[in-house]
């Protein structure tokens, strides 16, 4: 059977002399894998139509049997050869990828999911604010998973984060952030800055994504945002890939 | 009843194009052989690059213990001011089989690629900054593949070498020989018309 959709390049590979194993997250089924037989011989279809983050036509036909299907026909819709120049960028875009390959299955289909990883490529691409975009793309994708954390109140009380305090606590295990009250009787609540618990809570809370690109934040923000997710994504996600720490350590 | 092969299966499986499957397949072979022939063979090829083979100091081509730096980094007849920065020991082969380059080879051993957990520390820059400082290049050829983290990488490089007194340049890219402008994709025409040049 012969099936069409939009999809993103997660990851190549070799598998032959001249064909590609490719996996894909498409619109309408999930994370595919593909085999792109000929796709480096000089007079291949294939040649510069598909390449890591490009969003694509595809058809390909589909194989029931080793889960991975043979790519027929693709039709480059987006390159974003910003990538290309913009090597921090494609760093964040890498680790993006990267973590949708590892937490979505096989043939699930995920269009909120590819709506965002289409959008957030976009954005990674204009080359602003990578790091910032990330985080805030890490924070989108809990949502799409249902797993939201909780940072405009208490996770367990309930009660409204109070923007003067100055102590704050954060707790993976409980989903986000914990008042001081609440903070003595959980195990693996954490001193937090209260200043990043802040800015998570108000691009949560953005409603639009031009909203939450106007809260910026410094490096050393950005660095104690990216400990505080990491550390839900660890806890949550069972995650804890080693793409995160070199896109956004080096 | 491939149990006891698991060993062998598994450390097969570990190389590059070969799945479980022909990893299956080459163990059995190897099994089948009653004379023992093919596993000696085998044996003694791979205790030969344990002992023998190893990546050059200087440039990271293959050569033995015995030639290390190797020919390529110690030829004086090579040109010593051009610096050619390839991805993998395999792409110097590739360009030395060309013939069209005479200088001397430095090859990465990767990409930025954090997906396949390599960043800008696996690549070995500072050896490159110090091997450019000490030999006097004057022209650092960056002849890399033209995916997407390759020309990533390109641009990294591009940053960290930018301090150096030396001149960067990038394999040209464009329409392939022998094809038509109908044919090319949307980057390599923009690549191409880029690098455009005088006639």
């Amino acid at each position: 059977m012969i099936e069409k959709d939009q999809a993103i390049v997660l990851r190549t590979a070799p598998y032959s002399n001249t064909s590609r194993f490719v996996l894909w997250l498409t619109r309408e089924h999930g994370r595919i894998a593909t085999l792109v037989k000929g796709a480096l011989r000089p007079k291949s279809a294939f040649i510069g139509q598909f390449d890591l983050f490009y969003t694509c036509d595809l058809l390909y036909y589909t194989r029931n049997h080793g889960g991975v299907h043979v790519a027929r026909e693709c039709a480059l819709l987006k390159p974003r050869t910003a990538f290309r120049t913009q090597w921090r960028a494609c760093l964040f875009a890498s680790y993006l990828a990267d973590l949708v390959s590892r937490v979505l299955p096989d043939g699930a289909p995920a269009p909120a999911v590819f709506d965002w990883l289409d959008d957030v490529l976009d954005e990674l691409a204009t080359g602003e604010a990578a790091a910032e975009t990330t985080l805030h793309a890490e924070l989108t994708f809990f949502d799409r998973l249902g797993w939201r954390p909780v940072f405009d109140r208490c996770a367990i009380c309930g009660g409204p984060a109070n923007q003067t305090e100055r102590r704050a606590f954060f707790a993976a295990a409980r989903g986000g952030r914990v008042c001081a009250m609440c903070a003595p009787d959980v195990r693996d609540a954490q001193l937090a800055p209260a200043d990043a618990l802040i800015i998570l809570a108000g691009w949560q809370g953005a409603r639009t994504p031009r909203e939450a690109k106007a809260i910026r934040c410094s490096p050393r923000q950005a660095r104690d945002i990216a400990q505080l997710l990491g550390a839900f994504m660890r806890h949550h996600l069972d995650l804890s890939p080693e793409s995160r720490s070199i896109a956004f350590i080096g | 009843m491939l149990e006891p092969l698991e060993p062998l299966i598994h450390a097969l499986a570990r190389l590059p194009g070969i799945g479980r499957r022909t990893a299956e397949r080459i163990a059995l072979r190897l099994a089948r052989d009653r004379s023992r022939s093919m596993a000696r063979e085998l044996t003694a090829a791979l205790q030969g690059l344990e002992t023998n083979i190893i990546c050059c100091s200087r440039c990271g081509a293959i050569t033995t213990t015995a030639a290390d730096p190797c020919a390529l980094c110690t030829d004086p007849r090579r040109v010593t001011d051009l610096l050619c920065v390839v991805e993998d020991p395999s792409d110097i082969e590739t360009i030395e089989r060309s013939g069209a380059f005479r200088g001397r080879y430095h090859a990465l051993m990767g990409k930025l690629s954090p997906m396949r957990g390599e960043g800008s520390r696996h690549l070995g820059v500072e050896n490159l900054r110090r091997r450019i400082e000490e030999e006097g290049f004057t022209e650092v050829i960056l002849a890399l593949n033209t995916d997407v983290e390759s020309d990533a990488t390109a641009a990294f490089l591009r940053e960290i070498l930018a301090p150096l007194d030396v001149k960067i340049t990038r394999l040209a890219t464009g329409l392939p020989a022998g094809s038509g402008i109908a044919y090319s994709d949307p980057v390599t025409l923009s690549a191409a018309l880029r690098g455009r040049r005088p006639m």
